[in-house]
């Protein structure tokens, strides 16, 4: 235990020390068969080179990283990506590219071959301009990639009843957009996110849009299991201190999320009693 | 052999895919190859034998989100 957590637990108050053994319990998210407890997931796309991305990622201690598939390119002499990604992460690749449900099982089976991990994101888009999915496509592509063995996360517009079909389809967790790929728009999503985490017994990871710690942090104290960012940290001014910033901003949402009670109120809450010197009466 | 390698035609010398991944100077160990929209495994390379028109697609990982 680091100096600061054991003053902590010295037992000085009862709040005190309940607050500490939250902090210092260990917040581990089962998914995909595996347990993690970085809720940061990062994407490794635009990165101005492969070694500004491997700092970026170490800066976050990034434990799920997500990657595409594409051609070789036989006369570039490229680096390949694997190298520059902890070996410790979890691969999930992406069927980016798909525009059905037939092209992302091709991708999907195409990237379980190259090996070491059988999580897949299912990502069918059909839309150029908004880069929005085909929520019927990929529930498709999700029934039948869960029977073959892959551990299934789908990117989807948010939807309560889309979601539960493709929890009862066997998907691992739930991947609802934030806001279109790379737009940097923030959580826009946030009022059918919350009822997904409300009503959907699976991880919900909101994917897509998130720029600031603060969407980040709100997608994470509304009891949202994890979240994945890429363009917000690739094209940043300074990718490895954003990286790190946002994975400051998880913890943060993540432990209000499991602390808090959090409740609204129209009518104010003295912090202070209002009598006890200048008036004796209640006002 | 006329094949169609990643999109593009080409002529290669190659008789089998294990030659054509040393013609194309392909490290095989981060790669996936498709043959005819069958995913060959690594070590069976040197059994499949081209064919003129044959589609062969070699893919690996690169920066997505």
């Amino acid at each position: 235990m680091s100096p600061a957590r054991r003053s902590r637990t010295k037992g000085d108050a009862t709040g005190m020390y309940q607050s500490a053994k939250i902090i210092n319990m260990q917040d581990i998210l089962k998914i995909g068969g595996k347990e993690i407890t970085n809720r940061l997931f990062i994407g490794t796309g635009k990165f101005g080179s492969f070694q500004l991305m491997k700092q970026a990622l170490e800066a976050a201690r990034a434990q799920v990283v997500t990657v595409a598939l594409r051609r070789v390119n036989a006369q570039d002499k490229q680096d390949n990506i694997l190298e520059y990604i902890p070996k410790d992460c979890t691969i999930m690749a992406n069927t980016s590219g798909a525009r059905n449900c037939d092209e992302a099982l091709r991708l999907a089976r195409l990237t379980k071959a190259i090996g070491g991990s059988n999580w897949v994101k299912i990502e069918v888009i059909p839309d150029n301009k908004y880069l929005m999915p085909d929520n019927e496509e990929t529930l498709k592509a999700v029934e039948i990639l869960a029977k073959e063995g892959f551990q299934v996360f789908p990117y989807m517009n948010p939807d309560l009843v889309m979601a539960r079909k493709m929890r009862d389809a066997g998907a691992a967790a739930i991947m609802p957009l934030g806001s279109p790929i790379g737009t940097n728009r923030g959580f826009k999503t946030q009022e059918i996110v919350r009822l997904m985490v409300k009503e959907i017994e699976l991880p919900v990871i909101v994917d897509a849009g998130l720029a600031l710690p603060s969407h980040l942090a709100e997608c994470m104290e509304m009891g949202c299991a994890a979240v994945l960012v890429n363009t917000a940290v690739a094209i940043a001014k300074d990718p490895v201190v954003l990286a790190r910033a946002f994975s400051y901003a998880v913890e943060a949402g993540r432990l209000a999320y499991l602390s808090s009670s959090g409740n609204a109120s129209d009518i104010a809450r003295a912090s202070s009693p209002l009598t006890g010197f200048l008036h004796n009466e209640n006002v | 052999m006329l094949i169609k390698f990643n999109g593009t035609l080409e002529e290669v010398e190659a008789k089998s895919l294990a030659d054509l991944v040393k013609e194309k100077n392909i490290n095989c160990a981060r790669v996936v190859i498709e043959h005819n929209l069958n995913i060959i495994d690594k070590d069976k390379l040197a059994d499949v034998t081209l064919q003129d028109n044959d589609v062969i697609e070699v893919l690996s990982f690169i920066g997505g989100g």
